[in-house]
């Protein structure tokens, strides 16, 4: 009979509770801001999620530097709509987010973007 | 000529406020004042996108007339909101009033127009209004703002405003 002492059962449980939902992450996603911001704990090499923040009219940072494979997260805080769109040929974009909605994308390559609604607003993704 | 007319138009307006700003007799508004050159500053501009809509099939048009659209009608959703919070009722005032007696001259040649016509005569109005409702907010309804949630709030779509201008500009280059 093996006894299994306390701090075996609470590493059990730590590992469950880290384990990641499975999401698709070839997928961009819309969702409320709370379910995207709560991220598991990251190991070194896992891709990161980015965050740009909608607000008084811009994108905030408007250019960020990520690597292949990372998710970038919009998140609306502005009093309007707006959305994320992709610039030169429009290959990719979000819906319309109102306040306090969120996006989101797994970054492959290089990208420039804007707000198809204010078409001034724009952002752009640089893979390193 | 007509254009140049809704222009005039608007240019009083800016100059009537600007003029009120920099003038000794700087008309003094109460916040309940404030709020209701606010509210109406922002109708204005949904009723002028609602003649483009209704008489433009250009597709920059209509996009820009949905956006100014929603963009504010979300304003006065907050200002409203704001001024339930405070419990403070919008007050018609000399500005108000001016305003809307501009915008109804304005309103009158927007509608006597069609086609490319109307079109560069809408985008043309709205470089002009967006230019004189940044000079007001700015210049007269901040500084006469005493309610610091109020002024919060003023200052708070100067942004969209100057995003608006901006789109606007863009949009008036494809009509010259």
């Amino acid at each position: 009979m093996i006894e299994i002492g306390r701090p075996v059962i609470f590493i059990i449980l730590l590992f469950f509770s880290c384990t990641p939902a499975s999401k698709k992450d070839s997928e961009a996603k819309q969702d409320s801001v709370e379910d995207d911001i709560a991220e598991p704990p990251r190991q070194q090499d896992e891709p990161k999620t980015h965050i740009v923040e909608i607000k008084q009219m811009k994108f905030e940072p408007a250019e960020i530097k990520v690597h292949k494979g990372d998710r970038v997260l919009w998140i609306n805080k502005d009093i309007t709509n707006h959305d994320v769109t992709e610039l030169s040929k429009k290959a990719w974009a979000s819906s319309p987010l109102s306040t306090g909605q969120s996006w989101s994308m797994t970054v492959t390559q290089s990208e420039d973007y804007f707000c198809n609604l204010h078409q001034v607003m724009k952002g752009k993704i640089i893979v390193e | 000529m007509k254009n140049l007319k809704t222009l005039t138009t608007v240019f009083v307006s800016a100059s009537f406020l600007a003029g009120s700003v920099c003038a000794q007799e700087n008309p003094k508004l109460s916040d309940p004042e404030v709020a209701h050159v606010a509210v109406v500053a922002n109708q204005i501009d949904i009723a002028y996108a609602a003649i483009a809509k209704e008489k433009s099939k250009d597709a920059d048009i209509l996009k820009f007339a949905e956006t100014m659209t929603n963009d504010h009608n979300a304003v006065i959703n907050q200002a409203s909101a704001l001024v339930k919070k405070l419990n403070v009722t919008p007050k018609e005032n000399s500005v108000s009033q001016k305003l809307l007696a501009d915008a109804e001259q304005t309103k009158k040649s927007l509608r006597a127009k069609s086609g490319k016509e109307f079109n560069k005569a809408y985008i043309d109005n709205e470089v002009a209004y967006h230019k004189a409702v940044i000079g007001a907010v700015e210049g007269l309804l901040i500084p006469e703002a005493e309610n610091g949630e109020l002024k919060a709030l003023l200052q708070n779509i100067v942004p969209a405003l100057k995003t608006h201008l901006e789109h606007a500009e863009m949009v008036q280059k494809m009509y010259k």
